[in-house]
């Protein structure tokens, strides 16, 4: 029948044979797929599942060997990205993807990480008031952080750099794929041999890396163990734009491992210039108070000078004779001298008022010069004025 | 302090000047702090000034409060002292 309508004719094994011939000279060796994983299912040590997009699906394996290497175990529902390849049964006619790798795609690390976040926030773990003060010269610091890597590299020479002073424990901890249980138990570790170590600070640092390869600092157990930490911890994990959980949880986010190293150790050349203008300024100010005291002194040494004896008796001597000269200008005798005269009566006392005396009574003037004796012969008193006040 | 501050009022010693001073109490001028000293200065100008100052009282005054300056300008000069040779 074949050979008369021209058509090519195929067994069953030749025609799985050259589907699987085709397939193999016209796909992608290997590719990506962006995919959510539904129905993961171990057989025989090997990880069944299917990987969904809306209504089309298809069915993938992660072989043993491979399964134990990924960095994200896929769970129900995770949306991830798969690094495959074809796999076509030609004796089934079967196609299947080959999981060579696979990890979470930045839509599912964002959701778990926003369900961590709802799950700590509650309990106060992410509150701004929780974080501590960083130490402001730290003796010792822990660095946990993947060993050896350019970021651990780029730490190690900024430290020196600007605090040679600190001891940098630096604690290896893988960075990458299911591995917050290891990085717990390293941190509890540092924990537990800080006070030994005269530790002050943990920074727990990751250069680099897309979003998704930062998605094991997004993890809860992690989060609760750097919030149990009794040293200040510092974050510096992936780029400037990437914020994980871990991040919200330390002390002190830094953008990257670099600035967690240049915000907990101080730059000793800034210090160094700082130290150097307060000497300058403390000079200034003791130049500047002994100045004003010379200048007190000098003051209160002129004050003195003119407070010399010699100065205060002529001051007194002057007195003296301002006193004198008053006491000449009270004296009766200048009344006398300007013409006044004092008049006794008979018995001697001084007169104040005619009303003492009577026609025939002998008077005594007393002027400057000398006395005369007088009799009274008519007396005239001032009708409008009163008897002054006698003495004696 | 107070007990080892010298008399500001303390005679001159029996059978000496008006304005003679006792030699132990200008040693115990020399151990004042500036900030004594500068105080006693201070006082005893403005006891100088009052005019309620007794004339026998002029000479000895005048010459503790030499004393007091000079205490103040030794202090201040053991300061500089000190200063410049940090500076250099």
């Amino acid at each position: 029948m074949g050979s008369d309508t021209g058509l090519p004719r195929y067994s069953v094994a030749e025609l799985n044979q050259a589907i699987g011939s085709l397939l193999e000279r016209g796909f992608a060796p290997r590719f990506l797929l962006d995919a959510t994983v539904s129905r993961p299912q171990l057989k025989k040590g090997h990880l069944w599942l299917t990987l969904v997009d809306g209504d089309a699906s298809i069915s993938a394996v992660v072989w043993a060997s491979q399964l134990s290497k990924l960095n994200h175990q896929p769970q129900e529902g995770d949306g991830v990205v798969v690094v495959g390849k074809l796999n076509f049964w030609a004796s089934r006619a079967s196609l299947s993807v080959q999981v060579l790798d696979l990890r979470p795609s930045l839509s599912s690390v964002l959701r778990r990480f926003e369900q961590v976040r709802q799950r700590l926030e509650p309990e106060g773990l992410l509150d701004p008031q929780r974080k501590r003060p960083l130490p402001a010269m730290p003796a010792a610091v822990a660095l946990l952080t993947s060993s050896p890597s350019s970021a651990l590299a780029d730490m190690l020479r900024t430290a020196q750099e600007r605090w040679p002073a600190a001891r940098i424990h630096v604690v290896p901890i893988p960075v990458q794929g299911p591995v917050e249980e290891q990085i717990c138990q390293r941190l509890q570790q540092v924990i537990e041999a800080a006070s030994g170590l005269g530790l002050e600070a943990i920074v727990l640092a990751r250069g680099g890396g897309s979003r998704e390869d930062l998605a094991v600092f997004d993890g809860e157990q992690l989060a609760r163990a750097l919030a149990a930490s009794p040293l200040p911890v510092v974050t510096g994990l992936g780029h400037e734009d990437d914020t994980t959980i871990a991040d919200l949880v330390a002390d002190y986010r830094a953008a990257t491992p670099t600035a967690a190293v240049v915000r907990l150790l101080p730059d000793r050349q800034q210090l160094a210039l700082a130290l150097e203008q307060q000497r300058t300024l403390m000079r200034q100010r003791i130049q500047h108070r002994l100045e004003q005291e010379q200048l007190r002194l000098q003051g209160q040494r002129q004050r003195w000078q003119q407070l010399h004896p010699s100065q205060l008796l002529r001051q007194r001597r002057q007195q003296l004779e301002q006193r004198r000269h008053l006491l000449q200008a009270l004296s009766p005798q200048r009344l006398l001298e300007r013409g006044f005269a004092l008049v006794l009566g008979p018995d001697g006392r001084v007169l104040h008022s005619v009303r003492e005396l009577q026609p025939g009574h002998s008077l005594q003037l007393e002027l400057a010069d000398g006395r005369i004796d007088a009799l009274v012969q008519q007396l005239h008193p001032h009708p409008s004025r009163g008897t002054p006040p006698t003495h004696g | 302090m107070a007990e080892r501050k010298p008399k500001r009022n303390a005679k001159a010693k029996a059978g000496g000047s008006p304005g003679a001073i006792d030699p132990q109490w200008l040693e115990e001028v020399q151990q004042l702090s500036y900030r004594d000293a500068q105080t006693a200065l201070e006082l005893t100008l403005a006891q100088l000034q009052s005019a309620e100052l007794e004339v026998e009282e002029m000479a000895g005054l005048y010459r503790r409060a030499e004393a007091y300056a000079d205490r103040c300008q030794a202090v201040l000069d053991g300061v500089q002292q000190e200063v410049t040779e940090w500076s250099n």
